[in-house]
């Protein structure tokens, strides 16, 4: 059962196409994560979900009714705002019970929903604070809860976490999805922070220049990008450019610009130009070439090494001259030098090839 | 598939309908009567009679190209002149201070600027005529030093010093407004790569405070070029200036098509300037931060100058420091002299700041002073003390209902031109429609034009429909000046507001009118208690145009006082001013605390 469907949505600004035939639908209780670089239509598509922003064309359901022509006040949604939006003249109680007033609440039961809500978010206690005496993750979660309260069908989030430093980010997200699932709300996550959108949302819309690229569970995007653009938006990815053949038992070749012949696997027509993607976790690095049916082998050289603790990145350059990242996990300390000559292998079936357009 | 058009919850009428009642009161106040002056102003007139031939001539404008008329304009642009060069020398020093202090000091600072500014101008005007007087303290101070009296007023000496003091707080507060923006790690940074602390300033604070400096003069030249009230008192009458010839075309010689000719002559040389001083504020913007292209272009004829100057400055110093030595070995006596010589040097050095400050402020204290003399001659210092003028005020029922009278007009002002104003001012800032910036300045513009011109103008209208001397004529007038007050000082609270906020307010479910009344009013609130004050001393204090239009039995305080110093002082006049006095230091008390001085700017 679908709670929000979105249909056909096109809004330009002047000439600029920010949303442009944008459908997907929201099932009830999932957490929708809206991705993709600033600029893609985003924000603006979740604007015109809350109602903020009038679609030029398209039509929006909720709860199976219509609500394209509803102003934001009588929509089923809430929405958290990136800079919180807080009423600075009002302390943290009137601005949870703003919407309850507006509702005509009896004052008793006003003030019993904002305890609870209080409770929920884990700021009981701070009701007579003025906004300004709280901290940033404080604001955010107050937000949050002025949307909450509202018992929106639909809670719209407009990159929540992107005014907080990384920690909090990171505490602030898992609390947020405990929230969500909870409560059982359905929501809508919009974030330019690939990590943000794999770990909390249940789907998956990859946005780009105002279309929808991808749309998919967190590891079905990662494992099987359907596109250039998501396999670099999404994760870390070497991208190849080749064409594709077959050998004569109906094997899969990729050609190299260098020449060099890589075996994949792949249904696509012989002679077409493609792209081949391959995660750098799916590369070992070998000190010695060991020969394998199911597994691609080159000799290349140690170009650059960054150390980030847990994992090393090496840039692994090919005869051919083109490079590949390689992680390595849990070694600490990188045992190569750079200059270093080194064998790589990776499995043909981690070899994904998507056609150029 | 299914598409359906665009939606009707955000009307395009809201803005039309927020802006139709400020553009009612615009269109009756202002349009109208302009049109009708320039109408009128084609007309032949039959000098003496009021009346007028409805037949186009030029004859009018013609007219005005007689040598006497052109001295007067001659006469008018000397005066404003030297008064735009006296407030530029005497206030950049000011503003400079004002831009490098900070805390208590500024506000203080501030506070002296801006109490005049908020002042009734005849009230002020009263003081320089105390000041400067045959038998005033700077005469008297000349006497004191065997140096002859110099006969300031009636005279166009006393005119320029007169409407120096009057309008250089505008001055001030363009130029330190420029200044505060500067980065004075600028200056850091000259003294770093080897210039003098004056150096520093010459190279490179005052040529970025230019815009400042051009925006202040074309301001200050603008108000003194058409300014009334001032040239008349402090003149006498004797000395013509172009507003006092529109003035004594209309209301005495009653010909008004060359009255409105004149007025319209104005009204093209007030259009150029302020078009002018748009063109550099606006432009202060780019001033501010150079590309260092446009630095090097702008200023580079400058260098060698400022070298030249170093190097004398150097010279001079070096030389006057030998010259020192030398005397001070010689005796111990020249010893005791230099020594003295450079104390009162160094003490002027410090202080002239200061009196410049003193300047600004002096003949508000002064009017104050003297209101409290026992003697009905306005001398100073005082002889004796009494607060029997204070007490006169109420013996004379004339003053008393000027006052009731204006007190009604101020506070039916404030009601009407704060809701008219922030609903325009509302539509101006949220909404964005075709011909948005052409209505913000449309409604500003009574501001910019000389008070004569929309005296003569409305005078014309309010004739036309039976209004002249009418409560609700000088209310019109009045209205269309407070109104482009409250819009301003309401729309610059508005250029902070988080939109956000209001869209939060309508994703809970609040209502548009809910949303303005919870949201937007609250949080704008003191830009409306500043408007309220601005609209409330604005209609009190306005002189200018009500001369035009007030007569009879209703006639506004400020008029009254007016016509009372034609005829020379009156100690109750002075008791009325030190009120209004009072009045506007109450008013920039509670502006401060609302807002904070520095936050405000009057131009």
């Amino acid at each position: 059962m679908c709670m929000v469907e979105v249909q056909n949505i096109k809004k330009s600004f002047g000439r600029v196409l920010a949303v442009d035939n944008v459908s997907f639908k929201v099932k009830r209780g999932e957490l929708l994560g809206l991705l993709g670089p600033s600029g893609c239509g985003k924000t603006t598509l979740l604007r015109i979900i809350s109602g903020l922003i009038n679609p030029d064309q398209g039509v929006i359901f909720m709860d199976g009714k219509v609500v394209t022509a509803l102003p934001p006040e009588k929509r089923p949604t809430s929405l958290v705002f990136q800079n919180y939006a807080l009423f600075p003249h009002l302390g943290v109680f009137e601005n949870i019970a703003f919407g309850l007033r507006i509702k005509k609440l009896p004052m008793k039961e006003i003030r019993k929903e904002v305890q609870n809500i209080l409770e929920i978010v884990g700021l009981l206690g701070t009701e007579n604070r003025s906004i300004r005496q709280l901290s940033g993750g404080q604001q955010q979660r107050i937000a949050l809860a002025r949307a909450l309260v509202m018992k929106p069908s639909v809670l719209l989030l407009d990159e929540p976490l992107s005014n907080l430093d990384a920690k909090l980010r990171l505490e602030t997200r898992l609390y947020i999805q405990k929230v969500q699932k909870a409560l059982g709300i359905t929501s809508i996550f919009v974030t330019h922070d690939q990590e943000e959108a794999l770990s909390i949302s249940d789907r998956i819309v990859i946005m780009n220049k105002g279309k929808i690229v991808q749309i998919g569970t967190p590891e079905g995007i990662y494992s099987k990008p359907n596109s250039k653009f998501t396999a670099y938006f999404i994760g870390k990815s070497n991208i190849l450019s080749g064409i594709i053949r077959s050998d004569r038992r109906g094997n899969g070749l990729f050609t190299l610009a260098s020449g060099q012949v890589l075996r994949v696997k792949s249904d696509i027509k012989t002679g077409t130009k493609c792209s081949l993607v391959i995660r750098p976790e799916y590369i070992q690095l070998l000190d010695e070439a060991k020969e394998s049916e199911n597994n691609n082998i080159f000799v290349g050289w140690v170009e650059h090494i960054t150390y980030l603790g847990e994992v090393n990145y090496y840039r692994i350059r090919l005869e051919g001259n083109e490079t590949l990242l390689v992680s390595e996990y849990g070694y600490g300390v990188s045992k190569k030098l750079i200059g270093e000559k080194v064998f790589i292998s990776w499995p043909i079936s981690a070899c994904l090839v998507l056609q150029d357009h | 598939m299914i598409f359906n058009k665009q939606i009707i919850h955000k009307s395009k009428y809201i803005p039309a309908i927020l802006l139709s009642p400020g553009l009612l009161i615009l269109t009756l106040g202002f349009f109208i009567p302009l049109i009708m002056l320039f109408v009128i102003s084609f007309y032949k007139g039959v000098p003496g009679s009021g009346l007028m031939v409805e037949e186009f001539t030029t004859g009018n404008y013609l007219r005005f190209f007689d040598a006497y008329y052109i001295e007067v304009l001659l006469r008018t642009f000397k005066i404003a002149i030297y008064t735009t060069i006296l407030s530029l020398i005497l206030g950049y020093p000011v503003a400079l201070v004002i831009a490098r202090s900070s805390g208590k000091i500024k506000s203080i600072l501030l506070a002296i600027v801006l109490v005049p500014l908020l002042t009734n101008v005849v009230a002020r005007t009263l003081g320089l005529m105390i000041i400067l007087g045959r038998h005033g303290p700077v005469n008297q101070l000349l006497d004191l030093l065997g140096v002859p009296k110099i006969n300031f007023i009636p005279g166009e000496l006393g005119i320029i010093v007169g409407l120096t003091q009057v309008f250089m707080p505008y001055m001030i507060l363009s130029i330190s407004s420029v200044l505060s923006n500067i980065d004075f790690s600028l200056e850091d940074a000259a003294r770093d790569l080897g210039s003098s602390k004056f150096g520093a300033f010459w190279k490179v604070t005052f040529p970025l405070s230019m815009s400042g400096i051009v925006a202040g003069s074309l301001f200050v030249f603008l108000l003194s070029f058409s300014s009334y009230v001032t040239p008349r008192l402090l003149g006498g009458g004797k000395v013509m200036v172009i507003t006092m010839l529109i003035y004594q075309q209309a209301m005495q010689l009653l010909n008004w098509p060359f009255a409105a000719a004149v007025a319209v002559i104005l009204l093209i040389l007030s259009i150029v300037l302020v078009t002018f001083y748009t063109k550099a504020t606006t432009s202060s913007k780019l001033i501010d931060t150079p590309v260092y292209g446009d630095f090097q272009k702008n200023h580079f004829s400058f260098q060698d100058f400022f070298r030249k100057i170093n190097d004398w400055r150097y010279d001079r110093v070096t030389a006057a420091r030998l010259a020192v030595d030398v005397l001070t070995q010689k005796s111990a006596l020249i010893r005791v002299l230099a020594t003295l010589g450079l104390y009162f040097g160094k003490f002027f050095i410090k202080t002239w700041k200061i009196f410049i400050v003193l300047f600004i402020i002096v003949p508000l204290p002064l009017v104050i002073l003297s209101s409290f003399s026992a003697s009905s001659m306005i001398t100073f210092p005082p002889t004796g003390f009494s607060i029997r003028w204070y007490t006169g005020i109420f013996e004379r029922m004339e003053y008393v209902r000027s006052f009731l009278l204006s007190l009604r007009l101020s506070l039916l002002c404030v009601l009407i031109s704060v809701s008219v104003g922030t609903l325009a001012s509302l539509a101006l800032a949220r909404y964005n429609f075709r011909g948005r910036e052409i209505i913000r300045s449309v409604f500003l513009s009574p501001l910019m034009l000389p008070a004569v011109i929309v005296g003569l103008a409305l005078l014309r209208f309010l004739a036309s429909i039976r209004w002249v001397a009418t409560f609700q004529g000088i209310l019109l007038a009045h209205l269309i000046l407070t109104t482009a007050y409250v819009i301003r000082t309401v729309s610059s609270s508005l250029v902070g507001f988080d939109n956000s906020l209001e869209e939060a307010a309508r994703d809970l479910g609040a209502s548009a009118f809910y949303t303005l009344r919870k949201v937007i009013l609250p949080l704008i609130k003191p830009g409306l208690i500043v408007a309220a004050i601005f609209a409330f001393i604005v209609s009190f204090d306005e002189t200018t145009v009500s001369i035009f239009i007030t007569g009879g039995r209703t006639i506004t305080l400020p008029v009254r006082i007016f016509s009372q110093l034609e005829y020379g002082l009156d100690p109750t006049v002075t008791a009325i001013s030190s009120l209004l006095i009072l009045m506007a230091v109450i008013a920039l008390f509670i502006i401060g605390e609302v807002f904070g001085l520095d936050k405000f700017s009057i131009k």
